[in-house]
Formats: structure tokens, C-alpha cells, sequence
């Protein structure tokens, strides 16, 4: 009894911490949204029951930030997966280098995503970046980065695959690297060539942590605030305005927090039902119980 | 003050007095401003300062918060001045608070609707009209014969910028305002009128001169980041367009779809369609038009009026900063055959915490920053000014070569508004402009869906 007594006296001060920081900024939220919470009236709100999440489902920029995002996700997702895979497989072989070459492939996750977005934002820079410069020099291309939808959409993507397939390379690379040697061994006698290997050996035998990253990577692509918002701003117009970015500026630009608190809510359960799905698929490939 | 005075406090008071006036006196050697401002100025030296030095029963530390970046470098010394010399005798010791640049606004923002009584004294901005509650009013402290001030001395326009209903909740020790930057070299006479603007932008693209040293002609700063309304709203005011000032906000937007904000917002377009604009200008803010001018690769740009100082540093920008001046942004040219410029002016600068615990030292440090001799320290160590006594000082404009260019657009500018819901007015306008810019909407639909937001805004209960 006592030890027991004893472990929940040691664990009860980083609970407290870590509640205060979840807990309660998640009730307040819930309060936040159903009240007309702005910055002149913040400590008088008043009550409006369900009126924010109507205003939000109304508000045309919440549906275009929704479509955006699921399609930013599944865009660099299925790349990233992807390119993460064969990067894994092709390192699974004594390469002269390997390790050296792994650090740098690493690197950039390194990087925090803002600041990593305001290198990428020089990089592409057409005064002052180095890829307009070779573009321009080499190829004779001048290339409006930032211009308009397209180009903007697959420069960000770009990006948030440079900095995440490294995420997604190390977690693949570490499954290879246990795979039991003796199906492979076995294919690789019976004269698989290295497509089948990979078709009908490693991708059966990896399914398991294919989709746990693949859950994790959606979850993260879903929320992508800081390389975006510092990068364009979720411009050219609105066109590249992710939901969080806009429960950001619906808080500190139109400066109402009973709006932006009702836009997370929803914003989370959009969330929770994706990861349910994720959760099933992963039930059902018999990873989860 | 109540309780009786001792002899010693008497003597300080009589050297502070002297001190005043010879720091007074050494302010005067060092200024020229006009008669009245320097009456005004000695006045409030000598009288201020002997208040300020009136020490405090305890040692009181006074949290100063300030804007991270080129201001703060300049007040840092300024601080230890304070320290080292005005706090062994009035006990007021004064701590310098920063919060990261980029969200400093919105941090401020929290603390102040959290009540939390630190810092101080805040660093605010022109979206004083979203915080004024939390702030203390200054009229009453100014208004007192403790601390006589001389607020005549700041720059008309900027301290409006830092009333909210009339009330005045700060100073204005950084003004901000657009200019229009033009190379000197290639642009002896800048252009005066919008028109003007476009066939100068015109002559300086390559596309239309392949001898133009420069690229473009302009550079927009179209990212879609709600401060770079204030831009177009410029030319739109000097188009005829009217003043986004304190009170004015909703006639500003039923007039958005009139003909001339039409007019105005086709011109800003046809500069991009027509190849005189970067065509990744639309992603650019204040660090991407300062390389596009300090690159040479622009002939022109409506900027922030502080790059003129910057882009006049060798070490920034040794290929044009012998080369770049600023001016009013154009104008239009008026019956009579005068042109109207003008250009709006927002401020920065302190305001004191309504929830603070020691507001009257905050107050004697507050009143200290309203002093020619922090105006002029803080101007020379790097930042700005809201000060006319600073405007037009001699020594001063020799050592800053862009005061002498900044002075007239600052003396015919007019206050942007600081309506609570600024920075979503601003948002609302640069969006739809942002999308004009990038064609994904007309400049008709762009017009009317802003004045439609904002009238929605405006109007809210």
C-alpha cells in the first residue's frame, strides 16, 4: 500500500504539469467555443450555445482550408511513404558511405519546421535563391515559385517531403533492418528478381509499420501550421490556407476566439474520425488487438 | 508629496533641477527645432526630470517590455543609463522584457487580457484600439502638474494613431508609414502621380527597355499578409479615395467599389499583368522588396519608410546604397494643379499596463521616454522617432541621411485606424486585393466582396 502511496506521490507533479497543459487549455476550449469570446469581450462573453460552429461550417474559407488540407496530405503522404520505402530498401545493403549518407538524408527533420520553412523560402527566392539562380543560368527558365496555385502547391510539397521523408526513411530503415532474413534468403534462391522480392516479400512482411507511419505522417500533414505560414501565409490569396493556419487567423487576425475554439473542435474531430479509420485498418492488418 | 521632505532629498531635487537644466541646455545646443517646440522641450526637461528623480520609498523594479529587433538594440542603452544613473536616486530599477519579434503583438495580447500585472509598461502598436481596456489611460498622468509633459513635441498624426475614442493610451516612439523608394540614378525626379508611376515602371522594365539596368520597374508587395494592405490603401487615398482614419472605417468601405477604387486597384493589376512586377511579387513582404531594390533587380517599390535607413547601410546593400531615395507615394493632380500626397502614418511605442502594481514608477519611467534626450538616444542608437524636435534637428538629420527624406511624408501623413478589428479590416482588404493580384477573382468581384466583409464586419453587434 505504501509503495503504491509512494508511486503516486512521484508521479502526481509531472501529471499535474502535464494536465494543466492538455487538460485544461482543451476545457477552456470547449468553453471558449461556445461563448462570442473576443478580444474586447473576454472576460464578459457572452453564451451562444452552437452559434460559432454553425458560423463555422458556413464560412466558405473553412471548407476550401479542409479540401486543401486532405489534399496536401494524401499528395505528400503517398510520396513521402513511398520514397521513404525504396530509400529504406535500397540502404538495407553494405553501401560504402551508408552511415555518413544516412546522417545527411537526416538532416533536415533536424531542423525546426519553421525555421526549415524560412530556408526553403531563400532557397526558392527569386532574387536571393539559389534554385532561381541555377533555373534561370543553366536552364534559361525563370520559374514563379509562389505565383499561383499549382506552383505554390507543389513547391510546399516539395518541402514538407524533403524534411519528412527522412521521418518516414529512418522508421522503414529501422523494420528493414529486423525483417527475418530467412523468407528473403529463401525468394532470393528460388530466383525472385528484386521487384518480387519487394512485392511479395517486404511489403507483406513491413504492412504493419507501413501503416503505423503512414498514420502518424497523415496526423502530422493534416496539422502543418509553421513551414506553410511562414512560406506563403496561406496565399496567393487563400489558396494555400490549411485549417490550422485558419484557426490561427480566425483568432489573431479577426481576433475571435469563440470562432477559432469552435473551428479546432471541429477541426479535431475531423481528426479523431481519420485516425479511427487508420485504427481500424491497423486492427485489421492485425496489428492492433 | 505628504510627508515632510528631509534636507537631503531637498538637495537632491535642487541637483536634479540643475542637472535638468544643463542637460536641458546641452539638448538645446543640440537642437533646432522650432521656437515654440524648444520652449516647450527645455520646459518639460527641467520640470520632468526633477520628478523622476523624486525617488521611491522601496526599491521598485519596473518590467520595461520593448519590441525585439533594431528598437530594442536602441533601447538597451538607454536602460542601462537609466540604471546606472537614475536608479541610485530615485530607487527605480528597470528591467528590460522581450518576447520573440514575430508574434510579440499577440503575446502582449495575451498577457493583457490575462491581467497579468508584468510587464509594466508594454510595447504596443497601432492595434492599441483590440487592447485599450487593458491599458491605463494617459491623459489624467499627463495631465498632472507632477509631470509636466510636452507631448506637442510628437508628430500630430502619430499620437492620433495611439488614441482610442479620444483617449490617449501611448507614445509614439517608432512611426511607421510607405514612401515610394525609387534609384536615384535612373529616377532623378520621382514620379508625382499614379500615371507617372507606371510609365516610369514601364521605362525601367527590361521587357519594354532591354537597356534598363534594372529588371522591373515596381515591385509589389502582394504576399497575402494583412499589413500589406496599407499599400494600396495609400495610392486609393491619393486617388480621392477616403482616409482609413480613427471613426472613418465605415465610410472607408462603402466606398470600395467606387469608381475610383476600381480605378486604383486595375492600375495596381495592370502593373503585374504588364511584366512591370516580379510575378512572384505576390509572395513578397519587406524582406523580399528590400532584395528586389537592393539587388538592382527593381527600379521602385512601395516600402516601409524604416528600409530607407536600411538599404542606405554600404554593408545591406552596396550595389545601390548610394542610390535609392524615398518620397511621398504618388498622388493624383488636382484641379487647381496641385498634387495631392499624403501617406498614413502607424505608430509603436510603450503604453502602460492597467493591471501593473507599481504604476507610478512605471509612470516616472513612462514620462522619462516622452523626453528629447530619449528621442534623441534611441534615434542614434539605431531606431526611430515620433518626434517633430527630432524630425528636424539638424545634427541629427546630418547623421541620419533619411530623416531629411522622411520628414515631409511624415509631416503630410494622416492616422491609420485603430479600430479593435484593425488587423481583420486590413486582412478582409489584403486578401481580396492578394486575389485580384493572382486572378482569382476580378477587380470587381475582389472590390465588392471586401466592401461586403468589411461592412459585415464593421456593422456586427
Amino acid at each position: 500500500m505504501k509503495e503504491r502511496h509512494l508511486g503516486i506521490l512521484l508521479v502526481l507533479p509531472a501529471t499535474v504539469i502535464l494536465f494543466s497543459v492538455t487538460l485544461f487549455p482543451t476545457i477552456f476550449a470547449y468553453y471558449m467555443s461556445v461563448h462570442r469570446m473576443t478580444l474586447q469581450h473576454f472576460w464578459s462573453a457572452p453564451f451562444v450555445g452552437l452559434e460559432n460552429y454553425f458560423r463555422v461550417l458556413s464560412l466558405s474559407d473553412f471548407w476550401y482550408s479542409l479540401k486543401f488540407s486532405l489534399l496536401y496530405t494524401v499528395v505528400v503522404t503517398s510520396i513521402e511513404i513511398t520514397l521513404g520505402f525504396f530509400l529504406a530498401v535500397y540502404f538495407d545493403r553494405p553501401l560504402k558511405g551508408r552511415k555518413v549518407l544516412i546522417s545527411i538524408i537526416m538532416l533536415p527533420m533536424a531542423i525546426a519546421p519553421a525555421l526549415f520553412g524560412i530556408l526553403m523560402k531563400l532557397m526558392f527566392n527569386d532574387v536571393a535563391g539559389l534554385i532561381p539562380y541555377i533555373l534561370k543560368n543553366l536552364f534559361k527558365m525563370e520559374v514563379g515559385f509562389f505565383s499561383n496555385f499549382n506552383s505554390a502547391f507543389l513547391t510546399l510539397a516539395f518541402i514538407d517531403i524533403v524534411q519528412w521523408t527522412p521521418f518516414v526513411f529512418i522508421i522503414l530503415y529501422a523494420a528493414v533492418q529486423a525483417l527475418p532474413r530467412a523468407p528473403i534468403d529463401a525468394a532470393i534462391v528460388d530466383g525472385a528478381s528484386k521487384w518480387q522480392l519487394i512485392r511479395h516479400i517486404i511489403i507483406p512482411l513491413l504492412k504493419p509499420t507501413i501503416l503505423i507511419v503512414t498514420v502518424f505522417r497523415v496526423m502530422d500533414a493534416l496539422k502543418t501550421f509553421d513551414t506553410i505560414n511562414v512560406i506563403t501565409g496561406g496565399g496567393p490569396g487563400n489558396l494555400t490556407m490549411t485549417l490550422s493556419i485558419l484557426v490561427y487567423k480566425l483568432a489573431y487576425t479577426r481576433g475571435d476566439f469563440g470562432l477559432s475554439a469552435a473551428a479546432t473542435i471541429i477541426y479535431f474531430l475531423i481528426v479523431i474520425v481519420i485516425a479511427n479509420l487508420g485504427l481500424r485498418l491497423l486492427k485489421k492488418g492485425g496489428i492492433l488487438a | 508629496m505628504s510627508e515632510k521632505v528631509d534636507r537631503r532629498t531637498w538637495l537632491k531635487i535642487a541637483a536634479g533641477t540643475v542637472a535638468g537644466l544643463a542637460v536641458g541646455g546641452v539638448a538645446g545646443y543640440l537642437s533646432a527645432p522650432s521656437k515654440e517646440v524648444e520652449r516647450t522641450v527645455t520646459k518639460e526637461i527641467t520640470k520632468t526630470i526633477t520628478s523622476i528623480r523624486t525617488p521611491e520609498k522601496e526599491k521598485v523594479t519596473v518590467t520595461l517590455n520593448w519590441w525585439p529587433g533594431p528598437e530594442s538594440d536602441a533601447v538597451t542603452p538607454i536602460v542601462k543609463w537609466w540604471n546606472e544613473n537614475m536608479e541610485p536616486e530615485n530607487n527605480i530599477h528597470v528591467e528590460l522584457v522581450l518576447f520573440g519579434r514575430a508574434e510579440h503583438f499577440d503575446k502582449v495580447a495575451n498577457l493583457l487580457i490575462s491581467k497579468s500585472p508584468e510587464p509594466d509598461i508594454v510595447f504596443m502598436s497601432y492595434t492599441v484600439g483590440r487592447v485599450y481596456e487593458h491599458l491605463e489611460p494617459l491623459d489624467k498622468w499627463f495631465g498632472s502638474p507632477k509631470y509636466p509633459y510636452a507631448l506637442e513635441h510628437y508628430v500630430p498624426a502619430a499620437l492620433d494613431s495611439f488614441r482610442v475614442k479620444g483617449t490617449l493610451y501611448g507614445i509614439p516612439t517608432d512611426m511607421n508609414t510607405s514612401i515610394l523608394m525609387y534609384r536615384t540614378d535612373i529616377i532623378p525626379d520621382p514620379p508625382k502621380t499614379l500615371e507617372e508611376m507606371v510609365e516610369v515602371a514601364r521605362k525601367w522594365t527590361k521587357k519594354y527597355n532591354p537597356d534598363s539596368p534594372t529588371e522591373y520597374g515596381f515591385a509589389i508587395q502582394g504576399k497575402n499578409i494583412w499589413f500589406n494592405s496599407y499599400f494600396w490603401i495609400d495610392l486609393y487615398v491619393n486617388q480621392g479615395g477616403p482616409p482609413l482614419t480613427p471613426g472613418n472605417e465605415i465610410e472607408f468601405a462603402k466606398s470600395l467599389d467606387s469608381d475610383i477604387a476600381k480605378r486604383t486597384l486595375e492600375i495596381y493589376v495592370k502593373i503585374l499583368d504588364e511584366g512591370l512586377s516580379p510575378p512572384d511579387c505576390v509572395d513578397y513582404e519587406y524582406a523580399e522588396t528590400n532584395q528586389a531594390l537592393a539587388s538592382g533587380k527593381v527600379a521602385m517599390a512601395l516600402q516601409w519608410q524604416c528600409a530607407l535607413g536600411e538599404l542606405r547601410n554600404p554593408k545591406n546593400a552596396p550595389l545601390i546604397y548610394d542610390k535609392i531615395g524615398g518620397c511621398l507615394p504618388p498622388g493624383r493632380k488636382l484641379p487647381d494643379g496641385t498634387i495631392y500626397r499624403k501617406s498614413e502614418v502607424h505608430v509603436h511605442g510603450p503604453g502602460i499596463n492597467k493591471y501593473s502594481k507599481h504604476k507610478e514608477a512605471a509612470f516616472k519611467v513612462f514620462a522619462f521616454l516622452t523626453t528629447f534626450r530619449f528621442a534623441r538616444d534611441y534615434i542614434m542608437n539605431g531606431a526611430f522617432t515620433g518626434s517633430q524636435a527630432i524630425l528636424f534637428n539638424e545634427h541629427i538629420r546630418k547623421i541620419r541621411t533619411d530623416i531629411p527624406d522622411l520628414a515631409p511624408v511624415y509631416m503630410n501623413s494622416w492616422p491609420m485606424t485603430t479600430h479593435p478589428d484593425l488587423i481583420a479590416i486590413h486582412d478582409i482588404i489584403t486578401r481580396n486585393i492578394n486575389s485580384a493580384l493572382t486572378k482569382l477573382k476580378s477587380v470587381d468581384k475582389a472590390l465588392s466582396d471586401a466592401k461586403k466583409e468589411l461592412l459585415e464586419l464593421l456593422t456586427k453587434e
